[in-house]
């Protein structure tokens, strides 16, 4: 018996899968055809809405695959056959030789000896490598490898060459390496083989291939990458000039019945994206050529007007030819907007080319002996299937294997795979990871500094050898070295034995942020012997070499500043050891939709009790009130029969009619009142408490008779009811994409199924639209059926609100058609308001007491856009459906089975463990004065006056907001102590403090509001010394005023904005203290303006710069004689 | 009241109906305004998309643009979802012309075709004017196996004579048994069928059928591939039953039968135009590439915008009778064929042949314009 998955494919869906999976408990074998893993996402430059540098982001997911446990990675490996022995798959997998050994330490001398040049596929063939090589610098596994079919030592002509074995100094380069065929008994199989690029040759039109500047999308990314071929430039290939003007073409391929009629789904996105940061590279003229607009995710719409703001040229039109004309391009196509045909001259044209199945697809089936469907992706079985299922049963699909998709929802589906396979393995598999600390924090401190080049990310603006040449003088510092990239698995592995070698007790790293790579790092201290809280990070990229690109010596400057408050506090970190809290193995799911039907079900399947409470008397949510199913035509009683048998069969504890009126704890332990007095105690929560239909408000309002909305309309059809209407009009966009409201995703396929019911009934229909956006599997093709059926389609200005941009009048809807230009009246018997989803604001309470944050329009915020969707900021509290943004009713589905995986991954274990940031009590200077039990918002101090004082661990969230308060020093918060925070302070203001602000920050607002104006590249003065907190409650009137004893020309207090709080308004004190701290100034005699107060989200990145901008401005403002003179005013030029 | 056009349910199904629903799939992506050669030279334009667009809305489309349209058919090839744009334009101009609101010239034409059976100035007596001085059967008098329709074009223009010469010459040679209606011969209705005069179309093509009926004819071949079209996809609707060939199809035949040979060597080196008519609405893309191939020491060379995507000459449509707005598209493809190097220009097509002599005095090119059959007949070493 097997208690092993396989999954196929590593690009982000494999790799998510993979780690679910190993993460609650299932032994994974992963298997990827080429020399690395990463997939498609590694390739890209920054991943669509949130400019997050995609590689910066896919890397530590990389690695930790590379050192989880439970993944036995297998690269440059296919399965080349599987047959079923009773419940086990036995897989055969061949495994070519990689003749290179794990010993390689990357040093690159190989490749410098090597004498085969060849194209590198990475780049798309646009720069070299060699025949030994690494895909890109972050490959994992790291060690290199022989590509053997170029190699001059091919077996069996074994050539005199060994230019690399004489250079190889650790002496891993083995030829003698052969193939293997490694046999697997797994329980079930995973397939996430992604896509691949359509080729583009096909189309001569756009003449690819004749001239070197016309350039598929995912080559132009390359140029984008700052490790790409061009090292980040924008260059024309034909001449490597600066092109002046580029034209992005949309649906190359996609969207065409001569190619694919599917829509890519993605490319609308990644090409706006493109499009922004080519605008960003100060190339002004940008044009994009395109049908539909398809912007369907959370934020796509932002993005979209972002980058209509920043001037980019959106032009409808599909491009008829692309034709070389000498240096130029020529693009002939018809400017819809205009009515006429334009020819244009470009110096560059991209061409944002389709995502098929990968070649070898349909062999791979074959042996695993699953079906493909028409366009030759894996076929799905999307009603019982959920879209994760492939015609054989345990063999599950995840990703764009199964039709494109990109990363958030390639990342949902393969949590969602993950959870239908944990179905099937029983047995779970802790492998012990306890490294014994040999390495004594005691004694002599040692401090090791390493700087990250990051690319050119922070070497192309400051001077890492410098900065590693002055770190070293640093006392205390015993070694001090720049890497290329840090973070990659063979650079942490240097770091290790750099560690292990040199004894170092104390470990800075200057790189990026703590929040997304700390723990890259703290693993490598923990494999060294070290204890993992002896580390300290400066993030000289974030918020140095990308917020300062164009001024080298200060952000160089700032960057020493950085390392020297780092290592300042890394000298004074002690020892802390992980508390180990008790898990309550128990689920409970909120809201009884599909999404929490699906999820609830799926836990329960895989032996977890499961609550599923819901507040009416059925199951179903919102799919009890619809019909049928666009695209596929799944009738939703049908679906929800099957669904609500799953859910009792399963054994899941559903209450029905029951609200959760409270809810408190934390991640393991929390505990939900209900409103029928039961009282649950479970140790995750997921929120599938589903979205509200908008109701139409103002001009448009349904009159219970011609004018409806299409959920009314669903009504009519799931009761039979007739339709006394000739002509039918349909209003696509009421109540969406405008303000901060996006699109909701489902609306245009429902509207296009309602539209082709009608018409099969012989009515006149008319659809008014924005952009068609049917992106979803099989959508397109509903599209095409209806405009078959000759549904007319009418586009509306999109820049308007519908009731702006159309009238009923006397049985007329008035639209001006943006296709014909005119404006035109159609005779409608009735009128449909196509309307989306808002948010659920019963649930607000809940939101409030778990501290859930929501976004822009309302919904529940996920943790990451892209590789956290169904997260939330909240330890133990998943989402699932449209609580979190509207979607349909597969995507719930989806998102309902991942969600089920997270929690899976939390309830697999007795204990978690609770990171050591609670408090220490030196009951000697204890007074007993109760004024930290005053604070303490989770009432984990408790005490009574002058006689007591008790500490509840397990309730204590670790915000350091006691310690502030204490007037004696009697709290410490471990991490964060008053004595680590001083020399922070003094460290950054030891030289010029009068030109310097000191910024303190909270962990998860104000300080990730910094990081994403650093991932945006938005630009603001050097001055900025930031340290961070848990939360601005820890920073206390001592800190501040020591600020400015220091020298500090400003003081900036920053965190979440009250309600965002994640310690539960613990930043109200925040609040006061600087108020109080603000009068003593002023009795002092100190301009109290020096000190601000800022909130920020996280979100708000823009802010963040602005508040800046600002603070620099102040400190021009006042003079070195009013600084020096304050120091006084406070003692601080006594020593 | 709100000013606007109003969308009329029953003219959309009577344009669905002429057009077999042509407009129905259309996604308004543009491709094919973006792809219409005319557009590229003139300063009106025709914007094929929005003439799609009015028939899904079911609006009239009376823009003067409709006639410039030469029915080329390149929109269509471009167009992703192969819609029938051609037929949509058709459609509109046949609700036009049941108006009357047709361009004068065009009122005129249709009653030269109507008086003198040709839309070609000259009598119905020249017709057979090219036969001076060979003996041709007369098909309207004696059994013919196969048909010559020689068609108004070459029968009324002296400079094309040498084609329909040629083609006599090569099918004797071969041994065919073939015969022509002289002066019994009438327009094949090319003109009208693009007017959109439904009515007269009928009367021509059955008084027509009936001509080639009473010659026993087994086959009828054509020299302009607007004839073949004619005969091949519009008469079999009016009760046509003799299969009917461009010329080139049955001369491919023959060689490939070789029942003729092609042993005299051309010194020549030429590019192929593919007529609109010919390539794009018959599919025959290779067959004239493999006869001239076959021709000894001819070299050929092909344009850039070759076979699918060829230009028009600008003639197709009814528009050889428009005058011509703007630039000319027989210019811009000389200039094209120019480029390649070659010394002749081949055009299987009448109208064809004579824009681009044409547009070569204009431009002053020292550029060769042929028909295939010219070629083949100067290369056969055994003459009839």
């Amino acid at each position: 018996m097997s208690d092993e998955v396989l999954v196929i494919g590593g690009g982000i869906a494999g790799i998510q899968c993979s780690l679910d999976l190993a993460n609650a408990g299932v032994k994974v074998v992963l298997v990827e055809k080429t020399p690395t893993i990463g997939g498609k996402m590694a390739i890209l430059d920054k991943n669509f809405p949130t400019l997050d540098c995609s590689i910066c982001i896919e890397a530590p997911k990389m690695s930790e695959v590379g050192k989880h446990p439970n993944i036995e990675l297998l690269t440059l490996a296919e399965v080349v056959n599987v047959e079923k022995d009773g419940e086990d798959y036995v897989v055969e997998i061949y495994q070519k030789p990689r003749y290179v050994t794990d010993e390689c330490s990357r040093c690159g001398l190989c490749v410098d000896a090597c004498p085969v040049l060849l194209k590198n596929e990475f780049d798309y063939g646009m720069a070299a490598r060699k025949a030994i090589y690494t895909p890109i610098p972050q490959s994992e596994p790291g060690a290199y490898v022989i590509d053997i079919d170029n190699c001059l030592n091919k077996p069996p002509n074994y050539l005199p060459c060994d230019r690399c074995i004489q250079v190889c100094g650790p002496k891993c380069i083995d030829f003698f390496m052969k193939p293997k065929i490694i046999k697997k008994k797994v329980k079930a199989i995973v397939v996430a083989t992604g896509f691949e690029v359509f080729d583009v040759t096909r189309i001569p039109d756009y003449s690819y291939g004749l001239h070197p500047d016309i350039l598929t999308s995912i080559e132009y990314e390359r140029l984008l990458q700052s490790t790409g071929p061009s090292g980040g430039e924008i260059i024309k290939p034909s001449n490597g000039h600066h092109p002046e003007n580029i034209c992005f073409v949309l649906c190359i391929g996609s969207r065409d019945p001569r190619y694919n009629k599917y829509c890519s789904r993605f490319c609308c996105m990644y090409t706006i994206k493109e499009a922004v940061q080519t605008v960003e590279h100060g190339i002004k003229n940008v044009d994009i050529l395109y049908m539909d607009i398809r912007a369907y995710g959370k934020g796509f719409d932002g993005f979209y007007k972002r980058a209509k703001d920043e001037g980019v040229r959106f032009i409808k039109g599909r491009a008829a030819r692309v034709i070389p004309n000498g240096d130029k391009l020529k693009v002939r196509y018809e400017n819809i907007a205009e009515g006429r045909m334009e020819e244009k001259e470009y110096d560059m044209v991209v061409l944002a080319a389709a995502a098929e199945p990968p070649p070898d697809l349909a062999k791979l089936a074959n042996i695993l002996g699953i079906e493909l469907d028409e366009d030759g992706f894996i076929k799905t079985r999307p009603w019982r299937g959920k879209m994760i299922s492939t015609t054989r049963e345990g063999i599950f699909v995840c990703g764009s294997a199964s039709g494109p998709k990109d990363i958030a929802d390639s990342v949902t589906e393969a949590g969602a795979a993950a959870s239908a396979a944990l179905e099937y393995v029983k047995k779970k598999t802790w492998p012990k990871l306890e490294f014994e600390e040999t390495i004594p924090a005691e004694g002599e401190t040692r401090v090791g500094v390493f700087i990250c080049h990051c690319g050119t990310n922070i070497a192309g603006v400051a001077d890492v050898k410098w900065l590693a040449q002055e770190a070293a003088k640093i006392p205390g510092v015993v070694h001090s070295e720049d890497l290329r990239f840090a973070c990659a698995g063979v650079y942490t592995k240097y770091i290790e034995q750099v560690i292990r070698e040199k004894n170092i007790n104390r470990l800075v790293v200057a790189a990026c942020s703590p929040r997304t790579h700390l723990p890259v790092f703290t693993d490598a201290a923990i494999r060294a012997g070290l204890n993992p809280y002896l580390i300290e990070m400066a993030n000289i990229r974030n918020l140095d070499t990308w917020v300062h690109a164009g001024y080298p010596k200060e952000a160089t400057e700032k960057a020493l500043d950085m390392i020297k408050m780092a290592v300042a506090k890394a000298k004074l970190l002690k020892p802390l050891y992980v508390v180990k809290l008790p898990v309550t193995r128990r689920a409970l799911v909120i809201g009884g939709g599909v999404a929490g039907m699906a999820a609830a079900a799926s836990l329960a399947r895989q032996g977890f009790e499961t609550y599923l409470v819901e507040k009416e008397n059925q199951l179903g949510g919102l799919v009890r009130h619809l019909d049928v199913i666009a695209p596929e035509g799944i009738r939703a009683q049908d679906l929800l029969y099957e669904m609500e048998r799953e859910v009792y069969s399963s054994g899941v504890k559903v209450i029905l009619s029951a609200k959760v009126e409270s809810v408190s704890g934390y991640i393991g332990n929390f505990i939900a009142n209900l409103s029928n007095g039961e009282k649950l105690e479970v140790g995750a929560i997921i929120m599938a408490t589903g979205a509200k239909v908008y109701q139409p408000q103002g001009v448009f309002q349904t009159n219970g008779g011609n004018i409806m909305t299409s959920f009314d309309l669903e009504q009519v059809f799931k009761n039979n009811g007739s339709i006394n209407a000739e002509n039918v009009v349909f209003i696509s966009c009421v109540g969406s994409r405008y303000d901060s409201k996006g699109c909701s995703r489902f609306c245009c396929q429902v509207m296009i199924k309602q539209a082709i019911r009608l018409r099969e009934m012989g009515k006149n229909v008319f659809i008014l639209y924005k952009d068609i956006r049917t992106y979803s599997r099989k959508a397109e093709e509903l599209y095409e059926k209806a405009r078959a059926l000759g549904v007319r389609f009418v586009k509306y200005d999109p820049e308007k609100k519908p009731e702006e941009a159309i009238k009923i009048e006397n049985g007329l809807v008035y639209v001006k058609d943006e296709l014909l230009g005119e404006e035109i009246g159609i005779p409608a018997d009735l009128v449909v308001l196509n309307v989306g989803l808002v948010p659920n604001d019963e649930i607000n309470p809940i939101v409030e007491q778990l501290k859930l944050s929501r976004d822009e329009a309302g919904f529940l915020l996920e943790l990451h856009p892209k590789l956290g969707p169904v997260e939330s900021m909240v330890g133990g509290v998943f989402l699932a459906g449209t609580s979190q943004n509207p979607k349909d009713v597969r995507e719930a589905i989806s998102q309902g089975l991942a969600a089920a995986a997270k929690a899976a991954a939390l309830l697999a274990k007795d204990t978690i463990d609770k990171e050591p940031l609670v408090p220490r009590i030196n009951y000697d200077k204890c007074t007993y004065c109760q004024r930290c039990a005053q604070v303490c918002t989770f009432s984990a101090l408790r005490g009574e006056l002058r006689k007591s004082l008790e500490l509840i661990s397990a309730l204590c969230q670790g915000c350091g907001n006691c310690s502030a308060e204490c007037m004696v020093g009697a709290i410490e918060a471990p991490g964060f102590t008053d004595e680590q925070i001083i020399a922070q302070i003094d460290a950054a203001l030891e030289d010029r403090p009068n030109e310097k602000a000191i910024v303190f920050t909270c962990n998860w607002c104000s300080y990730a509001g910094a990081d994403q104006a650093g991932i945006e590249k938005l630009q603001y003065p050097p001055s900025s010394r930031v340290i961070r907190t848990m939360c601005s409650a820890r920073i206390s009137q001592k800190l501040i005023l020591r600020a400015f004893e220091k020298g500090a020309a400003v003081v900036a207090v920053t965190g979440c904005w009250p309600q965002d709080c994640h310690y539960n308004y613990a930043n109200l004190n925040t609040e006061r203290r600087v108020k109080q701290v603000k009068k003593i100034l002023e009795a002092r005699g100190i301009n109290p303006e020096r000190l601000i107060l800022h909130w920020n989200s996280a979100a708000e990145s823009k802010r963040w710069a602005a508040k800046m901008k600002e603070i620099d401005e102040l400190i021009k403002k006042i003079p070195r004689e009013e600084i020096i003179e304050s120091i006084q005013k406070l003692g601080g030029g006594r020593k | 009241m709100i000013k606007a056009k109003l969308v009329d349910a029953e003219l959309i199904e009577k344009l669905a109906q002429l057009t077999s629903g042509a407009a129905d799939y259309c996604y308004q992506c543009g491709t094919c305004t973006g792809s219409c050669p005319f557009n590229l030279l003139n300063p009106q334009t025709i914007n094929p998309r929005k003439i799609v667009r009015s028939a899904q809305l079911g609006l009239i489309y009376d823009d003067g643009n409709l006639w410039y349209c030469s029915t080329c058919g390149l929109c269509e090839a471009k167009c992703p979802w192969s819609i029938k744009i051609t037929e949509v334009v058709r459609g509109y101009r046949l609700l036009a012309t049941e108006k009357r609101k047709l361009p004068q010239k065009f009122e005129e034409i249709l009653w030269m075709i109507y008086e003198d059976g040709t839309a070609f100035p000259g009598s119905s007596i020249e017709r057979a004017a090219w036969t001076e001085g060979l003996s041709i059967k007369d098909a309207s008098k004696q059994k013919v196996e196969v048909l010559l329709y020689i068609g108004c074009a070459v029968s009324f223009d002296k400079r094309l004579h040498k084609i329909a010469r040629s083609l006599a010459n090569v099918l004797s040679t071969a041994g065919v048994d073939f015969g022509i209606l002289g002066k019994e011969e009438k327009c094949c209705g090319d003109v009208v069928y693009n007017i959109g005069e439904e009515a007269f179309l009928e009367e021509l093509a059955v008084q027509n059928i009936e001509r080639f009926n009473k010659t026993g004819a087994e086959a009828i071949i054509t020299i302009s591939p607007h004839s073949a079209h004619m005969f091949k996809k519009v008469y079999p609707r009016y009760g046509l039953k003799i299969p009917a060939f461009h010329y080139i199809e049955f001369l491919h035949d023959l060689i490939e039968k070789e029942k003729i040979k092609m042993d005299k060597a051309v010194d020549d080196e030429v590019t192929v135009h593919d007529p609109c008519y010919l390539g794009r609405y018959l599919k025959i893309y290779e067959e004239p590439r493999k006869i001239l191939s076959s021709i000894p020491g001819l070299k050929i060379v092909e344009m850039n915008e070759a076979k699918e995507n060829a230009v028009c000459c600008g003639s197709g449509g009814g528009r050889h009778f428009l005058d011509i707005h703007g630039d000319r598209l027989s210019h811009y493809r000389i200039m094209q064929a120019a480029e390649t190097g070659a010394k002749t220009l081949v055009a299987p097509c009448p109208f064809c042949i004579q824009n681009f002599e044409d547009s070569v005095k204009t431009k002053k090119l020292s550029l060769n314009i042929k028909d295939v059959i010219e070629l083949v007949n100067q290369s056969l070493s055994r003459s009839a």
